[in-house]
């Protein structure tokens, strides 16, 4: 029995090893011709065929004699959804866009995890004309085999807006050869979103008498425990805390206090230009013996190690959270932006988590890093070797980046029923009723969605400010103080405040500056030792915090903190910091043209 | 489950046994209920209350808005029936090929049968991975159709060696007898095999139709257009926003998702709406599972 | 499926040549047929991708293929061995998989056999339909009650407090000592009844014949279960215990993730989930592949010295 069976063994995989190689020699065909027509691309310019004649329009749009169709996959989405709506926001933008700028957009959104979708069209071969919403990372590597276009000189010629307002910040978007391969999506000043608060309940602040808001990490220390020792339990019976996390392992309690003094991705930037590490400063252990005090005084959710979003903000929303320290807008999803639905009329708009800043010691309010705005965003658009036209993708992209284009892309297509509409002196006016900020969280969004807003958005500008020195606000609302894609914000023009007195309540002592961290933006390629250097002590690293933030004693949170420190250090750390500090240098050279 | 000619001696001890198990059990059923029991207050209870979590035993402010929104959904009849469809022809495909092949494997004076028992126990610890299988799906033809949903499952080296096992305990005699008639083996395989095998088929139906009647990967991965959408992919879609809305790295896009994020409620109506239907075959199935009494009529 | 030793067997056994083999193809050409249709599938579906597995010997990204991309031989094999963690990872694996394998696969058993003695056929299918339904709930949910109950202000703790059995609520999800104990009973919890399943249609395959013979040799209920029950199913018990054994170095992921947190990663960091971190959400494909690879690898082994045992032990074996 035993030897025809070996036989027969080794025939079958003789069989397949044939099978096999025949399919793989099948493969590098199909992938060989691929990157050949990818480096055709950067030579010479393809003119479009559509033909590209005549004035701008009032969009400020060439509009082609042919219909000039645009294939996206723009990652994660739920294509039911987007196609639920037969006559809503999608049919009128379409409309829209092919009657007054003969273009049409075939969305694609799949329901795959995007990173996995785009590794499988890497090795299918199989991708659309144009991809947007990928990560840095994932740009690079369809770049990487030729399958990204070389469109340097196609936004040279016909990308005139998209230069003009990214500045010098476009530069950083080249790749080592100087040429341009990806282009930033969701890019612009965006100093609203990405904050690190140290939020409290307003009402229970309130309730504490305080002449002045706390400005210090020792001073909110001091209003929580107040605050605490006032409400012990939720109206449940459950006991409150003042701090909690959602990331399973507190890594809001770390870096919301680093921002406090001035950290970037927890590291120290000196003035000779090299980077420490938080584990190597005096001011990393203050933080480590901050939150261990916060925790041993009892002022921390002891199983904040466990919980989610979803957790952090229902112990927000049933009372059982006082205070935010973190990402701001959690304490809008958990606070009152859930009790204003569930309370309706009774909703006291006193009843909210207010977004303060604070100092840490020997640092100034105009010092810390708790604000930040990355210029070229995190995430990307390229356009692909399967594209016959590029030159159309890129006016295309360009007019998304005019001033204009901006506010039909976001805000939808003008009109009377929209949020917005295009006045006989050519003023771009917010419709009168939106601009009543009683029902502007329930009208805004719905309206514009309604109209297409934000349905489409390939490379475009978010957001812009009126200091920016690059963008044009001739044609803008005057009461409109500063425009983003998503939204806007009405201002009292004399006090400068918010006109809705919640959105004020949340931001009034909110008083850090927005720091540009573009420069400090820090690629890893998965394959190199310094990425697994990273990785390594990025795990070993928050187990330490964890053991720091529970020590039993002060004295034990500095063992803690010093053991961290030589693990830490025996890892690797050096080379991580020099790695910071070097590629924050190159990132300046590039910003500069170098 | 006995025969009906079993009988116990109504010992003291038996009945102090049959009392324990008892209240044992009903534990155990509580225990094993209440997850389920959880989702389905937390369904019927408002989104937004929900946020204000303790939830245990039963609805705070009582709604259907939730199924509503679920069943608001396009396609859910056509889902249902892709899903129907494919558990049927899947199940029945795999376990007629996967237990003719155990069955095969299983004939003493077969040559083959080891041989086919190791080609297929490899695979059972080494496969492909997610590129290589896409590719051959891609080069085979079948994306975007029904036959990937049972194509590929065919045969299952676990399932074959399930069955293998339940043949390998019948006599031997019942086949043979049959041969020395004449009979061809998928005679054999059809009339005898078949119907002795009546308990661990019903199992591993079970087993194989839950398995297809939950899977939504594949669905994603190789119908991405959408025209073979299966009704747990449908709803599907919702409980990943959560799971995707974690993921954006924009931080505007996840202020967004999270702030439009479909309620923990929803979620759970959406669970209840897929995993209800399927529950059901369990007890459908489990009538099959006293079968064995029959083996000594068939003997005789 | 498993064959007694038979001993005329084995001295054919010895006497076969190439010749009789393919005499057989004739004999038996039904059979071969139809293991042809098997072999076909079994090619293209599972050996063909297999061979996808050749990135792990080499630096890969998508879309190359083995013609462009560069080979580095074991080097992803080594960069795991190489690992600050590694003994760490290996032994919390086969520390959850070995209670996995042990207490894990024992519940299901004696369940199905303390169901088998339930008399009332109404409950009895009531328990089995109930002891199934958390496989469906997610591993999400589960986690989240998991929470609800030992959390700091959790039922748990609740009750302790109020026996005054301890004076501070205990953290029990931040313990990394209570760890294993924890994901074991969630798995069981999770799975025993799915796991059921394949044993209550094995008892339910035993034949009837054998309990009225029982019942005549006197043996009551503990004696049924014991000489008859246990044995009628023990082909089912060995067979699933060998192939589990091969998959000793999964010890799950998901519920790792969910349930454990960075105080208690030094006692639930595994395999899976140490290899998702650093293979599959860097996009290392190459490193992903090699640590699964020598996953296989070991499994199998472990499958064939595991049926070699079983061969000589109990005699039965898988081939």
């Amino acid at each position: 029995m035993k030897k025809p069976m070996s036989k027969l063994i080794a025939l079958a995989l003789a069989t397949i090893m044939a099978v096999s190689c025949l399919t793989g020699c099948g493969e590098k065909k199909g992938s060989g011709s691929g990157s050949a027509a990818g480096s055709e691309g950067g030579s010479a310019l393809i003119e479009s065929k559509l033909g590209f004649e005549g004035e701008e329009n009032e969009f400020g749009w060439v509009k082609p004699k042919e219909t000039l169709e645009i294939n996206v996959y723009a990652g994660y989405g739920d294509m039911d959804e987007l196609l639920k709506d037969e006559k809503g926001g999608k049919a009128t933008f379409d409309k829209w866009l092919l009657d007054n700028m003969n273009v049409k957009i075939n969305w694609q959104y799949y329901s795959v995890d995007m990173d996995e979708k785009l590794n499988l069209m890497l090795a299918s071969g199989d991708y659309p004309e144009v991809i947007t919403w990928m990560s840095d990372d994932m740009a690079n590597k369809f770049i990487a085999q030729g399958k990204a276009l070389d469109i340097t000189d196609y936004v040279e010629k016909f990308g005139g807006n998209i230069t003009r307002r990214m500045g010098n910040y476009y530069n950083m978007l080249r790749s080592d050869d100087g040429r341009v391969y990806k282009l930033a999506q969701y890019w612009g000043e965006n100093p609203n979103v990405a904050g690190l608060d140290f939020g409290a309940r307003y009402d229970y602040w309130l309730e504490l008498g305080d002449s002045k808001i706390y400005e210090t990490l020792d001073e909110y220390y001091d209003a929580m425990s107040r605050i605490l020792a006032n409400h012990p339990t939720n109206d449940a019976g459950q006991k409150t805390y003042a701090f909690s996390s959602a990331d399973k392992a507190g890594k809001n309690l770390l870096n919301a206090p680093l921002g406090a003094y001035g950290f970037v991705n927890g590291y120290k930037k000196n003035a000779d230009g090299t980077m420490t590490h938080w584990l190597n400063t005096e001011e990393g252990l203050k933080v480590a013996k901050f939150i261990n005090k916060c925790w041993r005084e009892g002022l921390i959710d002891p199983d904040f190690l466990s919980n989610g979003y979803e957790e952090y903000t229902t112990m927000m929303t049933n009372g059982q959270l006082l205070g935010n320290m973190g990402t701001w807008w959690y304490a809008w999803t958990g606070g009152h932006q859930a009790w204003a639905v569930s309370e309706g009329d009774d909703y006291d708009v006193k009843e909210r988590f207010m977004n303060v800043s604070v100092h840490g010691d020997g640092v100034k309010m105009d010092e810390t890093s708790l604000l930040t705005s990355n210029y070229i965003g995190t995430t990307r658009c390229i356009i692909t070797d399967k594209c016959k036209d590029p030159e159309a993708v890129i006016r295309y992209i360009n007019w998304e980046n005019s001033e204009l284009g901006n506010y039909i892309v976001g805000w939808g297509a003008p009109s009377e029923n929209n949020v917005w509409h295009i006045a006989d002196d050519g003023t771009w006016v917010v419709n009168d009723e939106i601009l009543d900020v009683d029902i502007k969280e329930t009208t805004y969004h719905a309206i514009k969605e309604a109209n297409g807003g934000e349905l489409y958005a390939i490379a475009t500008n978010l957001n812009w400010l009126k200091n920016d020195g690059r963008s044009d606000f001739s044609h803008i609302d005057p009461r409109v103080d500063r425009v983003s894609f998503y939204d806007y914000w009405p201002v009292d023009p004399e006090t400068g405040a918010f006109s809705n007195e919640g959105v004020n309540i949340c931001w009034q002592y909110y008083t850090a500056p927005a720091l540009d961290t573009t420069l400090y933006t820090t690629t890893f390629n998965p394959d190199d030792e310094i990425t697994i250097t990273k990785q390594t002590i990025e795990d070993k690293i928050w187990q330490e915090w964890a053991k720091m933030i529970s020590a039993e004693s002060e004295e034990a949170c500095v063992a803690a903190f010093e053991s961290a420190k030589s693990a830490m250090n025996a890892l690797g750390l050096a080379d991580l910091e020099k790695y910071y500090a070097e590629s924050y240098k190159a990132n300046l050279e590039s910003y500069e043209g170098k | 489950m006995f025969g009906p000619k079993t009988f116990y001696k109504k010992s003291l001890g038996s009945k102090v046994f049959d009392w324990l198990n008892f209240i044992f059990m009903l534990l155990f059923a509580f225990i094993m209920i209440y997850p389920f029991w959880n989702q389905l207050i937390v369904s019927f209870n408002e989104g937004v209350d929900t946020m204000y979590g303790n939830l245990y035993f039963w609805p705070r402010k009582f709604t259907f808005e939730n199924y509503q929104y679920v069943f608001q959904r396009q396609n859910l009849a056509k889902g249902a029936l892709i899903s129907v469809l494919r558990c049927v022809v899947a199940t029945v495909s795999s376990l007629f090929c996967t237990g003719l092949l155990a069955y095969v494997t299983t004939i003493k004076a077969f040559k083959g049968r080891k041989f086919m028992r190791i080609i297929f126990i490899i695979t059972m610890y080494f496969s492909g991975g997610l590129i290589p299988t896409y590719l051959l799906y891609t080069k085979l033809g079948l994306m975007e159709t029904f036959t990937v949903y049972w194509l590929p499952g065919l045969f299952g080296a676990y399932n074959m060696l399930l069955i293998g096992s339940y043949i390998a305990g019948l006599p031997e005699s019942l086949a043979e007898s049959a041969r020395i008639d004449g009979a061809s083996e998928l005679k054999i395989y059809f009339k005898i095999i078949i119907p002795l095998c009546k308990p661990v088929f019903a199992a591993l139906a079970v087993m194989i139709a839950v398995g297809h009647w939950n899977s939504w990967f594949d669905v994603l991965l190789y119908n991405s257009s959408g025209k073979w959408d299966t009704l747990q992919v449908y709803l599907r879609k919702i409980l990943l926003q959560a799971e995707q809305a974690a993921k954006l790295q924009a931080e505007q896009k996840m202020y967004e998702a999270m702030k439009n994020l479909t309620t923990t409620s929803i979620r759970a109506a959406t669970t209840m709406v897929v995993s209800l239907p399927i529950l059901f075959v369990y007890p459908f199935f489990q009538k099959y599972f006293v079968g064995g009494i029959t083996i000594g009529a068939v003997k005789g | 499926m498993f064959k007694k030793k038979d001993q005329t067997q084995k001295i054919n056994a010895k006497k076969n040549t190439f010749k009789d083999l393919l005499k057989s193809f004739w004999i038996q050409k039904e059979l071969w047929l139809i293991c042809l249709v098997a072999l076909v599938w079994v090619i293209v579906f599972c050996y063909v991708p297999m061979f996808g597995n050749w990135i792990a010997f080499f630096s890969y990204t998508p879309g190359k293929n083995i013609g462009n991309s560069t080979f580095v031989g074991l080097k992803y094999f080594s960069r795991f061995f190489s690992l600050p963690d590694v003994k760490q990872i290996m032994r919390n694996t086969l520390a959850i998989s070995t209670l996995n394998l042990t207490i894990g696969f024992a519940v299901p058993i004696v369940f199905s056999l303390l169901l088998n003695e339930l008399r009332n056929g109404y409950f009895k299918r009531f328990i089995q339909t109930v002891s199934y339904m958390p496989h469906f709930v997610s591993w999400v949910v589960v986690a989240s009650l998991m929470f609800t109950l030992l959390g700091s202000d959790g039922i748990l703790n609740d009750i302790l407090l109020k026996l005054g059995l301890t004076k501070e609520a205990i953290p029990f999800l931040n313990k990394p000592n209570l760890f294993w104990g924890l994901i074991t009973s969630a798995n069981i919890w999770k799975g025993m009844g799915w796991s059921a399943i394949i044993y209550i249609s094995a008892i339910a395959g035993v034949d009837g014949e054998l309990y009225d013979a029982g019942s005549v040799d006197g043996l009551g209920r503990f004696g049924k279960a014991w000489h008859i029950t246990l044995p009628g199913i023990a082909n089912t018990i060995i067979l699933l215990f060998i192939l589990g054994i091969g998959n000793i170095l999964s010890a799950g992921f998901e519920q790792q993730l969910l349930l454990g947190n960075t105080m208690t990663q030094e006692t639930y960091e595994v395999i899976d989930t140490y290899v998702y971190r650093y293979g599959v959400q860097m996009g290392n494909y190459s490193f992903a592949t090699a640590v699964g690879l020598m996953k296989s690898a070991f499994g199998f082994a472990l499958v064939l010295i595991a049926n070699k045992l079983s061969k000589k032990f109990t005699d039965m074996q898988l081939f």
